[in-house]
């Protein structure tokens, strides 16, 4: 914003109760808060003066100042509290453990208003922070994500919060249901019939003819990036693939025991995972089989269960159904 | 937008400048340099600015200055309206910054209020209702600057001025629901107490305005909703309105004696005249320099005095001080002819010490002709109706009578204590009052309205054991009375009056009444109110439903890019129902979701908004560009 009662060279003390007032926040209904922004407190202070004014003196041009002045609190607060409530439900990415996801996501907006808000959730002990610059009919998400457990999380008690259209109020909202978010485990290289991924994909090639583009992933080496088609995300750049590399990643089935061992740690569960994801970023995926579960995943619908599937997964106590394709287990074969 | 930002709060500070130069405390130089300044400043942009400092400079010169003049004996209220105005002129000069920007819109407020106690114009209601726009639109656009990633988008003019007639709404809503509580008046919307003459306690002759002043002092209507217009207006015509009542005279001008006990009057107070039931009607009563009440003939009683005053025995009524604001007083008028009880006439109005012997010499030959005192009295008034009325007749200030008598022409004044003092010479106790005759009756708002120029003198003889009212100025003096007919005069006189009965007058009372009216109303009328509300929700439902008919089916079956685009959307992995707006539909796989977004609202553009129909090969050219950007 760019009014600021602390541009007005006040006193410190003044600055500190502003500080303070601005920290309050009166619960309106359920779920819904309001709070002052510093100029909102020079404005409702000068408002409460031209009323004080008004009843004591009974002169009614200064009752209908007082009237103009609350008008204009009343719009305000009702554009706020209408922007909040028709807040669009949110649609994350996914994202990885431990990577950041940049989030740069259009919505269409609810109300044709310029404001920004602030969305917030929390979850294991973990603090999410959005936000939403809505203007001209959308509206623009922007941050990063950072999370640090695997999971489908429902964000339940997202926190919205404006003080748009005036910037004098600050109206917070607890929604329920803010949507939510899939996080999938970090994608671990791993060999298939001896040769590791990750040596597939640095392995020393001759010409210069790639065969395909697939998805980047964490470790490629940087000059296999198709530069020309990198333009944006880090999570939209594409890596060349080399005709040298097929006969190593033609598998296309891929079963995953998720049976845990007692004497592993749960950490090497999370390995499991992140090689089954790592697989399923692969081009030449097409059928998973995780613990009991099958997906196509040349399917889109399929593909997003998967994901759901893996990010969500926990030890069973069964084997992976079905036959065939490459088997993932922590548990010994023999 | 910071361009924008800066005309915003320029319109905030020239808002409460203009508020406040309602005022007629204020000086034209001072308001109208803030003015040009503003101009100056939209004119050549930020260009036009002193530094933060400099301004600054003014500012406490401008202090100085005003502490200076209050030194030089300026009344402390107009010296506080030039102190803010030198603020705000160099606030308007100040140089662009944030800090700019807060101190425009402070110091517009400021000014609005200040605007608030020192006037009562029905202009105020302009720059107050600009003042909530440009505030609104101000805030907003500050609001919208200076965030991470670039300002905002402005909201767009059209939402905000849809919101207006809403903030309108809330606004008298607000003035009218809530209570009034009157603990002090300091704060009253006050005015300048307009000059006049006679109504002083002593009043020289010829010391009286020589032009016919069109001020507007008084303004009578009915009281209460739906009266009879036309009785009161009958029963106003050519009514006398007693303000002050004069029965020393010195040899060039009167002086109230007091020789009686003093009623006081305390506020909110009933004064009761005379028993009697009459019309009842609301007197606005403009600020003026001097206390009296004007009394009409025929007052029955005056309810709730407004302020607390006092009624000598002379029956003239008068606040303890000159109010310096407009007052409202509630009169019951009965016939013309009802005289109230006086007291009798004291020494000073029986005193023949002070009639100038010219006076005695011309009497001498009408009391030569007759016995009959009260005849002669009456000879002596048709004499002086028969003579000249001219305001310019110059008023010899050592022999005023004599002169006059010589002249046989002058003003009213002149008449009445010639009268006064020939009905002394003749034994009869008289004295002068002076107060206001008739009026003026306002088609369009049907009130009567009383200004400056029908200020009048006339005399009261006490014959018979009562004071008689005698008038002997000429029927010429009325023939000068341009009896205007303007009708842009009436509607704004019209509006004046409204103004300051529904807006400055209103009170607790009023609100009780306002709020019991719509109360009944709506029991009356609450069958007929369920069922106009049913009609209309009715009518917004079918409006609704037809508009997404209209939108999402006939619409949608008759554009021919429909199912082009149907056909790219399967192939992009997204099925879309027949009636499903695009919007609902998710984002096709390879798209991205920002550009399929606004690729969306191009769309709704054309395909409800005003944008021209997109035909087959135009969707195409579309959807390559969306993949190709991809």
């Amino acid at each position: 914003m760019a009014y600021d009662p602390a541009e007005l060279r006040l006193p410190v003390w003044l600055l500190r109760l502003l500080e303070r007032l601005i920290r309050l926040r009166l619960p309106i209904a359920p779920g819904w808060t309001i709070g002052l922004t510093r100029p909102g407190v020079m404005f409702v202070a000068a408002w409460l003066g031209v009323w004080a004014a008004a009843l004591y003196s009974g002169n009614n041009l200064l009752y209908l100042c007082g009237s103009m002045m609350t008008a204009l609190i009343l719009a305000a607060l009702a554009q706020s509290i209408g922007l909040l409530r028709r807040f669009p439900q949110m649609i994350l990415p996914a994202c990885q453990v431990g990577d950041v996801t940049i989030v740069r996501q259009m919505m269409a907006a609810p109300v044709k208003l310029a404001a920004v808000v602030d969305l917030s959730w929390s979850h294991a002990g973990e603090t999410f922070a959005l936000l939403a610059r809505c203007a001209d009919s959308a509206i623009r998400l922007d941050g990063r994500i950072r999370p640090k457990q695997r999971g489908l999380f429902d964000l339940q008690e997202m926190t919205l919060a404006t003080s748009a259209p005036l910037g004098l109020f600050t109206i917070m909202l607890q929604r329920k249901h803010g949507g939510e978010m899939l996080v999938m485990p970090a994608p671990v290289a791993w060999s298939v019939g001896g040769s590791t991924v990750l040596a597939e994909r640095n392995a020393v090639v001759e010409g210069d003819e790639w065969r395909d583009l697939r998805s980047y992933v964490a470790g490629d080496l940087i000059s296999r990036v198709h530069w020309r088609k990198a333009a944006g995300d880090m999570q939209h750049w594409m890596v060349k693939r080399f005709s040298s590399s097929e006969a190593t990643a033609e598998t296309t089935l891929l079963r995953v025991d998720l049976r845990l061992p007692s004497a592993m740690d749960t950490s090497a569960f999370e390995q499991l995972l992140g090689r089954c994801w790592h697989w399923m970023q692969q081009d030449n995926a097409q059928r998973l089989i995780l613990g009991q579960l099958q997906f196509d995943l040349s399917e889109t619908s399929d593909y997003r269960q998967a994901m759901v599937a893996v990010a969500s997964a926990r030890p069973e106590a069964d084997p992976a159904c079905g036959t065939g394709g490459v088997l993932l287990s922590l548990v010994s074969q023999s | 937008m910071s361009v924008r930002s800066e005309r915003l709060t320029l319109a905030v500070l020239i808002c409460g400048v203009v508020s406040l130069a309602l005022s007629d405390f204020v000086s034209p130089v001072y308001w109208s340099l803030s003015f040009l300044v503003a101009l100056l400043r939209l004119w050549r942009g930020s260009d036009f600015h002193l530094s933060e400092m400099q301004a600054s400079f003014i500012g406490w010169a401008g202090f100085i200055w005003v502490i200076a003049e209050l030194f030089l004996g300026r009344d402390l209220v107009v010296a506080f309206t030039d102190f803010m105005l030198i603020l705000a002129f160099a606030v308007v000069i100040e140089a662009p910054t944030a800090r700019n920007h807060l101190h425009r819109m402070i110091v517009g407020i400021f000014l609005l209020l200040a605007a608030a106690v020192l006037t009562d114009s029905v202009l105020f209601v302009l720059p107050l209702t600009a003042m909530l726009w440009f505030l609104w639109r101000a805030a907003a656009c500050l609001y919208a600057m200076h965030w991470p990633g670039g300002d905002l988008v402005p909201t767009p003019l059209q939402h905000d001025l849809r919101w207006m007639p809403v903030m309108v709404a809330v606004m008298a809503i607000l003035f009218v629901l809530l209570p009034r509580f009157e603990f002090q008046s300091m704060l009253k919307a006050t005015q300048p107490r307009a000059e006049s003459t006679g109504f002083s306690d002593r009043v020289t002759l010829g010391d009286f305005a020589r032009t016919l002043d069109n001020r507007v002092v008084l303004r009578i209507e009915l009281s209460g909703e739906g009266g009879d217009d036309e009785r009161l207006q009958q029963s106003l015509h050519g009514r006398y309105w007693r303000g002050v009542s004069l029965s020393r005279f010195d040899g060039s001008g009167w002086q109230r004696t007091v020789t009686g006990r003093k009623r006081a009057l305390p506020v909110a107070g009933d004064v009761v005249m005379v028993a009697g039931d009459g019309l009842m009607v609301d007197v606005y009563r403009e600020a003026s320099d001097h206390a009296y009440v004007q009394v009409p003939q025929g007052l029955l009683s005056i309810r709730r005095m407004p302020e607390e005053g006092f009624m000598d025995d002379a029956g003239a009524i008068r606040f303890r001080q000159a109010p310096p604001r407009r007052l409202r007083l509630q009169m019951e008028l009965g016939d013309a002819a009802v005289v109230p009880h006086m007291r009798a006439p004291n020494r000073w109005e029986l005193d023949q010490s002070t009639v100038p012997e010219a006076l005695f010499d011309w009497l001498k030959p009408y009391a030569a002709g007759s016995e009959d005192r009260r005849q002669v009295l009456q000879q002596v008034a048709e004499e002086l109706k028969s003579w000249t009325y001219d305001l310019q007749v110059p008023v010899d200030a050592q022999h005023p009578v004599a002169a006059f008598l010589h002249n046989r022409r002058g003003h009213c004044e002149l008449y009445a204590t010639t009268f006064a003092l020939a009905a002394r010479a003749l034994g009869f106790p008289a004295r002068l009052v002076n107060g206001y005759y008739a009026g003026e009756w306002n088609e369009i708002g049907h009130f009567q309205m009383i200004r400056q120029k029908h200020a009048h003198s006339w005399v009261e003889v006490w014959l018979d054991g009562s004071w008689q009212q005698m008038d002997v100025t000429p029927a010429s003096r009325w023939l000068m009375l341009d009896q205007r007919d303007w009708v842009v005069e009436s509607v704004w006189e019209s509006v004046k009056l409204s103004w300051y009965r529904y807006v400055l007058s209103f009170e607790e009372a009023d609100r009780g009444e306002v709020l019991h009216t719509a109360l009944q109303s709506l029991k009356r009328y609450s069958l007929q109110a369920v069922l106009i509300a049913v009609l209309l929700s009715g009518l917004y439902g079918l409006w609704q439903v037809r508009s997404k008919w209209t939108a999402f089916f006939i619409f949608a079956r008759s554009s021919p890019a429909w199912p082009v685009l149907d056909r790219w959307l399967i192939r992009r992995g997204v099925s879309r129902a027949t009636c499903q707006p695009l919007r609902a539909v998710g984002v096709p796989q390879g798209v991205d979701a920002g550009r399929w977004i606004n690729f969306v609202r191009d769309w709704e553009a054309q395909a409800y908004g005003s944008g021209d129909i997109w035909h087959a090969s135009e969707l195409k050219r579309h959807l390559r560009a969306l993949c190709r950007r991809c």
